[in-house]
């Protein structure tokens, strides 16, 4: 398992290094800094100026020499509109969206595990219908619409919550909610189909005719099996929701990694752009490792074929 | 971690009692995945900083102002952008002389008195009873040191960017302690108006990088900046002039305009900053105003068929303002006849704008197409959604419009960094024929800000060139008599009627909505200038 790790690791650092490269040459594409960063009203020769003194105008291969040598120094570049190095800006954004996904992440699969394992422990009755219809409710509401009402009738007109912001644990409550519709929508629909398909195995039917109680039969025999895809999928939705979060920091005002990396691309904010892909790209080899030890934790079948080769 | 660990595996232990090794082993797994799910979120919450304003717990002597975005700078030198400037000019910082926006009248601020013989050499008498928030004296030593920094082309800073290009100031020299004397390479009869956009800093502030919070002379300064989520001034106890009321102001940020005004009326919030007319509420706390932008569109004059001004004028006769205005900006706008507002010096009050007039659009049209005009080539329509509220449908409804006069018209939404590019000179060889959406402001007073940049035959964000008008506009803005300046301007903008390089839409209005404790009159310079001396709350 050791070997097998070892060589993830060795695949993903090439994958992050193929990243680096192709986020590098992409940002320069999209035009140059200056027009962003002067104002409008500058003059021509000052936009050359500027951006021969940043060294802009040098050639790309030469850039990302640069850049490359100063990752192996731990020096992400500085940036251009905040005048502090990249990482620090990053790291201190990173928390806020990694909370957020974090506790959505967990909610939902919590949430969607018992709400699929309900449903498809009976297909086709009314508790299954309702768990299918909110599930597929939840999982096509639009994010920045569902958020929007959600400050409006919980927040303004009701006054439970703050409207947006960041602070105590109330503050979390709508953006959490907001982030995990989605993901426990569709994780419920997949919950669902796992456990009636592991209901129907023949190792089932084999446990009842043995006399194992119902529940032991749904929440230990069938379910387990039924985590396997749970697991894929969970991994999948992580990387959407860290990606998505954008909208849901947007609404509530959560100074998250995801409205950042959108500001700076429109400001053509370099270094700040390749520091918040070279963190996630790293959280989410880190986590594809993660899944790949639960996979194996979880599936002796695939643990026995890595093993084996 | 370790500890997490140990405790989960006692606790199953407990639960389940002793079990064989493969049980264990699979249970030991599940431990550790829980314990670096955990490890993550209790991190994770660990990192979070825990700040912000309680509603429950707002202080009757401190405001909570919410914006849009967020300034990524906070440097002295940079406050000519909004974003900024609403926190910093007249509240933490100050310049030598300020515009009245009620009368339009050049007023001292920093400096007492200025005089120039020939507007190319301004000497500035300065107040003596200033410091800065750091206890620094505010001298003319302190002028001249800062000016040397904001003119550093290594800084870039903004607020040289934007005033300063030209003119040239060729030096900047203390003729005394309070007495500071500028010799420009070029005459600049508004010089004494220009210098209301320099906002003075600290002379200890960094030259090397633009990274700090701004020292100012002004009535509050930076007490707290959390970056991501506020900016908290504190009244200034050393302030050199009178008092203001309101202990401290915390400003926010949400991107969304709904929200922005939630906070207002949960009590979150006191002023919620740049509201669309769709959110406004209507029970008397939203103040409108007119802000000085203006929306329009840029022709590229330079490109067939757009090189025909029959076409240019049917653009302009195929657009009903007035039924944009009420259905886009909720009634919330004027007409424009021109890229900036009837209170600027230099407008010419004898143009009208364009009239709705399809018909006669429809036939300029065919006019051009009989004189070989090719009116079927696709023509761009640049349209940048998040310009202003609403700005997505304003631009499909000028593509209707426009298509409906016989153009061949095709939408390219684009995004601010890419808009910057088509906007800039030098424009791109072999490019289409295209329309840029826009917005401009000018709400400093003076048409020079406007006319060189967009409609002269060199400006940098021009898409046309009519050399007569260019001759003017550069001749007028050495004119030092206000009359005399205000005819020249007027008469460039008569010359620009009939070269036609822009599609002018409407004087916008802001909207602010304050909350029934707070207290303000907003200005024409609201947008960008929110002075907290200027608010009250009623307790």
């Amino acid at each position: 398992m050791g070997r097998y790790l070892a060589k993830r690791v060795v695949q993903s650092v090439l994958t992050l290094g193929g990243v680096i490269v192709l986020v590098f040459i992409a940002v320069r594409l999209t035009g140059d800094p200056a027009v962003m960063y002067l104002p409008l009203d500058a003059p021509q020769e000052l936009r050359e100026q500027f951006s021969q003194s940043r060294g802009f105008n040098d050639p790309i291969p030469e850039q990302l020499a640069r850049y490359v040598g100063g990752l192996a120094q731990g020096d992400f570049g500085e940036s251009l509109r905040r005048g502090e190095p990249a990482l620090d800006v990053v790291l201190r954004h990173y928390p806020y969206t990694l909370l957020l996904a974090a506790i959505a992440i967990g909610l939902a699969s919590t949430l969607a595990i018992v709400a699929g394992t309900i449903g498809g422990s009976r297909p086709m009755s009314l508790v299954d219908r309702i768990v299918s219809l909110s599930s597929l409710l939840s999982a096509s509401t639009p994010d920045f619409w569902l958020g929007l009402m959600l400050v409006y009738f919980v927040a303004i007109v009701a006054g439970l919550l703050p409207t947006s912001g960041t602070g105590g644990w109330q503050y979390w409550i709508l953006p959490v909610a907001t982030l995990m519709a989605r993901p426990f929508g569709l994780l419920t629909q997949v919950v669902r189909g796992s456990m009636i398909e592991a209901l129907s195995a023949p190792y089932v039917a084999t446990a009842r005719a043995k006399g194992v109680p119902e529940v032991r039969v749904r929440y230990v025999h069938a379910l387990r099996n039924a985590v396997i895809p749970i697991i894929t999928v969970v991994g999948d939705l992580v990387v959407g929701v860290i990606n998505g979060a954008v909208v849901v920091e947007s609404i509530f005002g959560i100074p998250g990694v995801g409205k950042l990396m959108i500001d700076s691309i429109n400001q053509r904010d370099f270094a700040i752009v390749q520091a918040v892909v070279l963190v996630t790209g790293a959280c989410i080899i880190g986590l594809n490792l993660a899944i790949d030890v639960l996979y194996m934790s979880a599936n002796p079948r695939f643990r026995h074929q890595v093993l084996a080769t | 971690m370790i500890a997490n660990l140990v405790s989960v595996s006692t606790a199953l232990q407990r639960r389940f009692g002793p079990f064989g090794e493969a049980r264990q082993n699979r249970l030991r797994r599940r431990a550790l995945a829980i314990g670096v799910v955990s490890v993550m979120l209790a991190s994770t919450a660990c990192a979070a900083p825990v700040t912000t304003t309680d509603p429950a717990a707002i202080d009757p002597a401190a405001i909570v102002i919410v914006m849009s975005e967020e300034p990524d700078s906070l440097d002295a030198c940079d406050s000519s952008k909004s974003t900024r400037s609403r926190i910093l000019r007249r509240n933490v910082t100050e310049s030598l002389t300020w515009r009245n926006p009620d009368t339009g009248a050049i007023e001292p601020l920093l400096a007492t008195s200025w005089a120039s013989d020939d507007s190319a050499t301004w000497t500035f008498d300065l107040r003596s009873d200033v410091s800065f928030h750091n206890g620094e004296a505010f001298d003319a030593a302190a002028v001249v040191t800062w000016f040397e920094r904001l003119f550093n082309p290594d800084l870039a800073c903004d607020d040289a960017g934007d005033f300063f290009y030209p003119p040239v100031v060729e030096s900047v020299e203390a003729t005394g302690d309070l007495q500071v004397q500028f010799v420009l390479e070029d005459p600049d009869p508004i010089f004494p108006l220009r210098l209301t956009f320099m906002q003075i800093g600290a002379p200890s502030t960094p030259t090397d990088n633009k990274g700090s919070a701004a020292i100012g002379t002004g009535p509050y300064m930076i007490s707290d900046w959390a970056k991501g989520q506020h900016v908290r001034l504190s009244r200034f106890d050393g302030y050199w002039g009178d008092r203001p009321s309101i202990a401290s102001a915390e400003f926010q940020w949400r991107s969304e305009s709904p929200v922005r005004v939630g906070m207002v009326s949960t009590g979150e919030a006191d002023l919620a900053h740049g509201i669309a007319a769709q959110d406004a509420p209507t029970d008397g706390t939203a103040k409108v105003f007119a802000n000085g932008e203006t929306t329009y569109f840029r022709i590229d004059t330079l490109v067939a068929p757009l090189d025909d001004v029959r076409l240019r004028m049917a653009l302009n006769l195929s657009i009903d303002r007035q039924g944009i205005i009420d259905s886009a900006f909720g009634g919330f706008a004027e007409p424009a006849s021109e890229l900036f507002m009837p209170t600027t010096l230099g407008f010419n009050r004898d143009l009208e704008p364009w009239a709705y007039d399809p018909q006669r659009a429809t036939a300029l049209v065919s006019e051009a197409a009989a004189d070989g005009v090719d009116v079927t080539k696709e023509i761009i329509l640049y349209s940048r959604p998040d310009f202003y509220p609403n700005a997505r449908e304003v631009a499909e409804i000028l593509e209707y419009g426009w298509e409906a006069i016989g153009l061949s018209i095709k939408i390219e939404f684009v995004d601010g960094s890419t808009w910057g590019d088509i906007l800039l000179t030098p424009h791109e060889a072999g490019r289409p024929p295209n329309i840029l959406q826009s917005s401009h402001g000018n709400a400093t007073g003076d048409a020079s800000f406007t006319l060189y940049t967009k409609q002269h035959c060199e400006g940098s964000q021009s898409a046309q060139c009519d050399q007569s008008s260019s001759d003017l506009m550069v001749q007028a803005a050495t004119l030092a008599d206000a009359g005399e300046r205000a005819a020249a301007f007027a008469e460039v903008l008569r010359l620009q009627r009939d070269v036609i390089g822009n599609v002018p839409l409407a004087y916008m209005q802001g909207i602010l909505v304050l909350s029934s404790r707070l207290s303000y009159t907003p200005t024409i310079q609201s947008d960008f200038e929110l002075i907290i001396a200027n608010m009250t709350v009623s307790q």
